[in-house]
């Protein structure tokens, strides 16, 4: 049995045409060997009973209805003129009122009806095992008492088998010719028509994994255009993240520098000193350092997290956002309180859902609290507030702090931002961090502040899970 | 006391092993998985310090393995990947504590005192803030060694903040702890018992402190620099 799987596998789209063509050609080539059979066979009998017609027409004329009983004048080689036939047998019958007036050798069956005076028709039957097809004529009726006579010719059928045979044949040898034509044209066609796919397969194999540049489909078919732009759009997404990340890669490493370069600085120092109080000194800026550090590492890696190239999949459930919010500003209180901070919370309800990111919106709301936590004087006051409006939650953290001058808020969000003429130790990521989980949540930061010196309220507004 | 540090950063080991002598334990150190996994089989100690990026044997396998010989020694897990997932399996595996690097040495060294004081004590049930003593079996609060008069509610509600010491407890949770007793407490009689506890604590090194839509918060006096 052949395989036919392999040989004509399903994902060829030149075989799927040949296959289609040969489905539908099948079926009408078949339906059109019917047609032509029924056809060549109608028009085959068409001429051949008209010569039954005239030989019936003739052995009319031969009979004599004048005297009281019928003749039939039919002179042996009349007979054998009648009977003379290359192909097939002829015989004739003449029924009178009384039975045969005259009849060949063999027999003729009779048909289940007869027809009318001076009408025709015909019929099939058979004799000696032979098919026949048989006129029956009814004289016309000359005279009113004139009793019926009919008269039967009839022949075999290998005349008329033959010439059908003869038409169909003729008809389809060039149809099924035309046909494979057809389908080697298509066939090679299409190859050809493929042929800019397999240019284009071997130009990519050529390339460089490296090579993230658009590909050529200036020469390819108009039906492969869209795909081969829509290829090109993703290798410009993909070239795009990869480039984003060597940035922030190369960004880290310069920021990460500084502080490094004042460890070493000040550890030199100490281990040069004599004078206790100096490496004391040196060795707590160190310790400052190491912190900086620390905390910097940490920004980076909840970037990395935050940003969409970080991890493809965002793992989202319906959470209780005021909930969240109370308990992670929970956790801050201590650490507010060693820099004389009020830090307190408050909430229109204690149940406000959304659809997000735990991990990823706890980070948000400890860099808004730092962040706050950062900029604000000794004894200062800040609340972190949720409340819901319509069909949006909206998330407020309310400082009274150095606030952020109107040509500084959109500067702020940038990577390593600081404001300029703080000695703050942020290290410029937490707004980077903010903006980035709250765009992964489709949710949007804003701020208020009426200027410096006069506190900032930092908004996220995100849609309400109803 | 007997101490076990397991760290592969010779650095990080040099300086854990320097400071935990300095707080009086005798101290050994190993900086692969194999070579720990070796001593632990034959040498027992009051606590493991254990990284978990070990070389040869990682520190979750040396864990499941010093577990599986029916070692009750505790383990705190020193680690520089802090995420959920990595938490989660190392207490599940057997680990008393977890912290992330890099630390505060005074951190650590708390909690070295305090698992190898869990480890001595089977589980102690006596929590301690400045000179305030709470027994909780025994449901005795004592400063100074001299009982507290408090009542079986207020007695609660100390237990609470005790519990969550340097954390904020929120009302919640002390109402939560409120109503295993008769009748539903309301927010005003919560206040009222805080009152009462304040008044009774008057005279020692605690505050109860309330913060603003989150709870309150019990600390010690001396550390506040704000009423």
């Amino acid at each position: 049995m052949l395989n036919f799987k392999k040989h004509f596998p399903q994902n060829s789209l030149k075989n799927q045409l040949f296959k289609w063509l040969l489905l539908l050609l099948l079926p009408l080539i078949f339906i059109s060997i019917i047609a032509g059979y029924i056809l060549a066979n109608h028009f085959t009998n068409q001429a051949y009973d008209k010569s039954l017609y005239r030989s019936a027409l003739a052995l009319a004329g031969q009979i004599d209805l004048e005297t009281p009983k019928i003749q039939v004048h039919l002179p042996q080689i009349a007979k054998d003129l009648l009977e003379f036939d290359e192909d097939d047998y002829v015989y004739f019958r003449i029924i009178g009122p009384n039975g045969d007036l005259a009849s060949s050798n063999a027999s003729l069956p009779l048909p289940n009806k007869y027809p009318k005076a001076d009408k025709f028709f015909y019929y099939e039957t058979s004799l000696d095992d032979e098919d026949l097809r048989v006129i029956i004529y009814a004289l016309p009726k000359i005279k009113n008492n004139q009793k019926n006579i009919y008269i039967l010719v009839g022949e075999t059928q290998q005349k008329r088998l033959q010439m059908a045979d003869e038409i169909i044949l003729s008809l389809l040898l060039p149809q099924l010719l035309i046909g494979l034509l057809v389908g080697a044209l298509l066939f090679f066609g299409i190859k050809r028509g493929l042929m800019p796919l397999e240019k284009l397969k071997a130009e990519l194999i050529a390339r460089n994994s490296n090579d993230l540049s658009p590909v050529d489909h200036s020469a390819a078919p108009t039906e492969l255009k869209p795909l081969l732009e829509s290829f090109n759009d993703l290798l410009a997404k993909v070239a795009n993240n990869i480039a984003k990340q060597q940035r922030f890669i190369a960004d880290a490493s310069h920021q990460l520098r500084t502080p490094l370069a004042g460890l070493k600085t000040q550890a030199e120092l100490a281990l040069r000193e004599i004078n206790p109080a100096k490496i004391s000194h040196a060795l707590s800026q160190i310790n400052v350092a190491s912190g900086n550090l620390s905390h910097l590492v940490n920004q980076l890696l909840s970037l990395t997290k935050a940003e969409p190239s970080g991890s493809v999949f965002l793992e989202t459930e319906s959470l209780n956002l005021s909930q969240l919010a109370q308990l992670t500003t929970s956790d801050w209180v201590v650490t507010a309180l060693e820099k004389n901070i009020d830090l307190g919370f408050t909430a229109t309800d204690k149940t406000l859902l959304i659809k997000g990111n735990a991990v990823l919106l706890r980070e948000l709301i400890n860099n808004l609290i730092e962040n706050a936590i950062l900029y604000s004087f000794n004894g200062g006051n800040i609340t972190v507030g949720i409340k819901q409006e319509n069909k949006h939650i909206f998330l407020t953290v309310q400082d009274d702090g150095i606030g952020i001058a109107a040509d500084q808020q959109t500067l702020v969000f940038e990577r390593f931002y600081r404001v300029l003429g703080t000695q703050q130790t942020g290290c410029g990521l937490g707004l980077t961090i903010v903006q980035e989980i709250a765009e992964r949540h489709q949710a949007t930061v804003s701020i208020f502040s009426k200027g410096e010196g006069l506190g900032a309220l930092f908004t996220v507004r995100f849609a309400a899970l109803s | 006391m007997r101490i076990f540090i397991v760290e592969d950063d010779l650095v990080l080991a040099d300086g854990l092993k320097n400071s935990l002598i300095q707080s009086g334990y005798a101290i050994d150190v190993a900086t692969n998985g194999s070579d720990a996994d070796s001593i632990l089989a034959y040498q027992a100690f009051d606590l493991v310090v254990l990284d978990l990026g070990l070389p040869k044997l990682g520190g979750f396998e040396v864990l499941k393995r010093l577990r599986s010989r029916g070692s009750k020694t505790p383990v705190l897990i020193l680690t520089a990947n802090d995420n959920v997932d990595n938490r989660v399996l190392g207490l599940d595996l057997g680990a008393d504590d977890y912290l992330s690097k890099p630390f505060n040495l005074a951190e650590l060294e708390a909690r070295v005192r305090a698992l190898i004081r869990r480890g001595q004590s089977g589980s102690s049930a006596i929590t301690s803030v400045g000179g305030l003593k709470f027994d909780m079996t025994n449901r005795i609060a004592a400063y100074n060694e001299i009982s507290l008069n408090l009542s079986a509610r207020e007695l609660a509600v100390l237990e609470v903040l005790m519990l969550k010491a340097g954390k904020v407890a929120s009302k919640e949770q002390m109402l939560d702890k409120l109503c295993n007793f008769d009748a539903d407490i309301s927010d005003n009689a919560l206040e009222v018992y805080l009152h009462r506890l304040r008044k009774k604590l008057e005279h020692t090194d605690i505050n109860i402190r309330t913060i603003r839509g989150l709870g309150y918060l019990l600390e010690e006096k001396l550390n506040t620099s704000k009423t």
